[in-house]
């Protein structure tokens, strides 16, 4: 059963940049979001069981979605990849529920990682 | 990039540049202090090194210091001091014992945070003396202050000229006509000024234009504005006083240039002058309609026989 | 010599690329202030030497009001000039802030020098890292307080034609204090710039 993943980034370029260190095996189902907005359009459409958020975005930021996951009770696994590497703001998207908090630039083994250590994804 | 050369020539090189270069830890113990260092402070490397800086130099800025040391190891990032904000870090001499001028050395600085070989981490402090470049930039101010102050001055008299007159005059109606108060504007013509000039010739006549413009300086308050309007013709802005208040002044300026001849070489000039005044009311439009009503009063003075004070009034 | 602009995936990677540079930037003035920074989405785009200054004044949203500026310049295999844009009221914030001790003269001057050379560092040198480039500082100094924006950008004979202008914005959480970073590099970099982004690029 595929897993839908939801990769939300302003930046075509970082969305791409994901989409190429997504673990090879990992059977997942993608759907890209530009902003905060579509993000939330498409979880409430079931197309996120799991999250890759970005922080900086136009419309609605990145703890504008985690609020709106909140305030609307989505259930998802959300996790945060951003440049934004204030401690601050690792520790405000931690208590908005997100799970993990992954700092740019990322690479294929800093993301299988994370997935890893949130349990939604298994290096075996 | 350094391959050709030993420890020692980077040392020796380090030691000699004409740069100030000292390093410290984050406490701000001295682990380097070079020749210019020494040179300029007369403290030599084996006396400060190993030592807190300020033990030495208890006039440096301490608190300040020690927060940039800090601030530059916490960023890892460069940071800089510049003589216009910080005229010097260490007070040392300048180096014109001879042509002077200035009290210190001027001083840019540079904060560079680096990694020691046993992993503690330093920062390096680069000095350089600026001295020469503050005292041209302040030379050039000066002779911009200076060129400014002339440009607003009438070259024979001294006093204001027109154009500046008129841009004070500006500033100060607008403010009247915003919070209210009183202005007036007194225009002044000496009395056949060109027969002067003519039967004792134009040093007189110069000599004539300064001694009036003393007299009124000498009776007029540090809030008044004179200028000289053109000729033998001067403009008197009057700040925060009324018809009243400025017919007295006026007056009295007519007074001290008729009551007393100008003496020039043997000559005995007797001088006069026609003066106008105009108050500022509501309505009236600008700094140019206070000067206009003024010159109107002053030209009915001059028909009126001269040597007379005239306000101006609606029907002139 | 004529530079071709950078292409759309240019740009978006250099977008990316100057967001982690701003997020380290952003990083440094927290740490610094120990206050929290708000990010902006960075805006990249080409100007020339005639409509420069009117296209900062839209970045930063009324030109009309005054501000104060530094300049700060940077070198090596990138080189270009960048400006920091203060509001007002935000430099007597950063004094609190920083607790600078307001008897010290010139505080607040040199405490834009500060601010400034720390942002422009942090996130000028997060891109250049990014892209393998190596990257130094001039010092930073003091354009003008309290003045409208044409005068702070003012220059004489500008000596080019067409520049890559990179802003970014910073504002505090609390407070009105707010920095635009307005960063213009050269024509004469931009070759390395765009070998820097394609090696980045295919990082990934």
């Amino acid at each position: 059963m595929s897993v839908a993943l939801l990769i939300v980034d302003d930046s075509g370029f970082s969305r791409k940049a994901m989409l190429k260190s997504i673990p090879e095996g990992w059977d997942v189902n993608i759907t890209q979001a530009a902003n905060g907005e579509e993000a939330l359009e498409a979880l409430r459409n079931g197309l996120g069981e799991v999250v890759l958020l970005d922080l900086t975005m136009p419309v609605l930021d990145g703890f504008g979605v985690l609020e709106g996951i909140r305030d609307e009770g989505l259930t998802t696994k959300v996790v945060v990849v951003s440049a934004d590497i204030q401690p601050k703001a690792k520790f405000r998207v931690m208590s908005l529920g997100a799970l993990a908090f992954l700092q740019k630039p990322f690479n294929k083994e800093s993301l299988a990682a994370t997935l890893a250590e949130c349990g939604v994804y298994s290096e075996d | 990039m350094t391959a050709a050369l030993g420890d020692n020539s980077l040392g020796f090189i380090i030691d000699r540049v004409d740069v100030g270069i000292l390093v410290v830890t984050e406490d701000l113990e001295v682990v380097l202090w070079n020749r210019f260092m020494e040179a300029n402070s007369k403290v030599p490397a084996e006396v400060i090194v190993g030592t807190n800086l300020l033990e030495s130099f208890p006039d440096l800025p301490g608190k300040w210091l020690q927060k940039k040391v800090r601030s530059v190891q916490l960023l890892n990032n460069f940071a800089f001091t510049s003589w216009q904000q910080r005229p010097y870090l260490f007070h040392f001499r300048h180096h014109r014992p001879i042509t002077g001028g200035v009290t210190h050395m001027y001083q840019n600085c540079t904060f560079i945070p680096f990694e020691g070989g046993g992993g503690e981490s330093l920062v390096c402090i680069t000095l350089f003396d600026v001295t020469d470049t503050a005292i041209s930039h302040r030379e050039v101010q000066q002779a911009h202050a200076d060129l400014e102050e002339l440009s607003h001055r009438d070259p024979l008299t001294g006093i204001y000229n027109r154009r500046y007159m008129e841009a004070e005059l500006d500033k100060e109606f607008q403010r009247v006509a915003r919070y209210g108060g009183k202005l007036s504007v007194l225009f002044l013509d000496l009395d056949f000024f060109k027969k002067v000039n003519d039967t004792y010739g134009h040093q007189a006549g110069d000599q004539v234009l300064i001694e009036v413009t003393q007299r009124i300086t000498a009776i007029a308050r540090g809030t008044d504005c004179l200028a000289r309007y053109g000729g033998e013709e001067f403009a008197i802005m009057l700040p925060e006083t009324d018809t009243v208040g400025g017919l007295i002044f006026a007056n009295r300026v007519r007074e001290v240039i008729e009551k007393t001849p100008v003496y020039y070489e043997e000559h005995t000039i007797a001088v006069t002058a026609s003066l106008g005044l105009s108050e500022y009311v509501e309505g009236t439009k600008s700094y140019d309609a206070l000067l206009d009503q003024s010159d109107k009063a002053l030209y009915v003075a001059k028909k009126q026989g001269r040597n007379r004070v005239v306000c101006f009034l609606p029907e002139m | 010599m004529k530079i071709e602009p950078l292409n759309e995936e240019e740009n978006e990677i250099l977008q990316e690329v100057i967001n982690i540079g701003m997020g380290q930037a952003g990083a440094s003035l927290a740490k610094l202030l120990d206050v929290f920074v708000n990010l902006s989405v960075p805006r990249v785009s080409w100007v020339n030497d005639e409509d420069f200054v009117t296209q900062v004044g839209q970045m930063v949203e009324g030109s009309g009001e005054h501000w104060a500026g530094v300049r700060q310049a940077f070198y090596n295999q990138l080189e270009g000039e960048a400006f920091a844009i203060y509001g007002a009221n935000g430099c007597q914030q950063l004094s609190g802030l920083m607790g600078y001790d307001e008897s010290e003269g010139m505080a607040q001057e040199e405490l834009l020098l500060d601010v400034t050379n720390i942002l422009i560092g942090a996130c000028l040198m997060g891109v250049a890292k990014q892209i393998g480039k190596q990257l130094d500082f001039a010092a930073p100094n003091l354009v003008g307080i309290d003045k409208p924006l044409t005068e702070l950008l003012y220059s004489r004979d500008r000596e080019w034609d067409q520049c890559l202008l990179i802003e970014v914005n910073f504002c505090l959480e609390e407070g009105d204090f707010s920095c635009h970073l307005v960063m213009l590099m050269s024509e004469a970099s931009i070759g390395q710039l765009r070998s820097g982004l394609i090696e980045f690029m295919e990082s990934y």
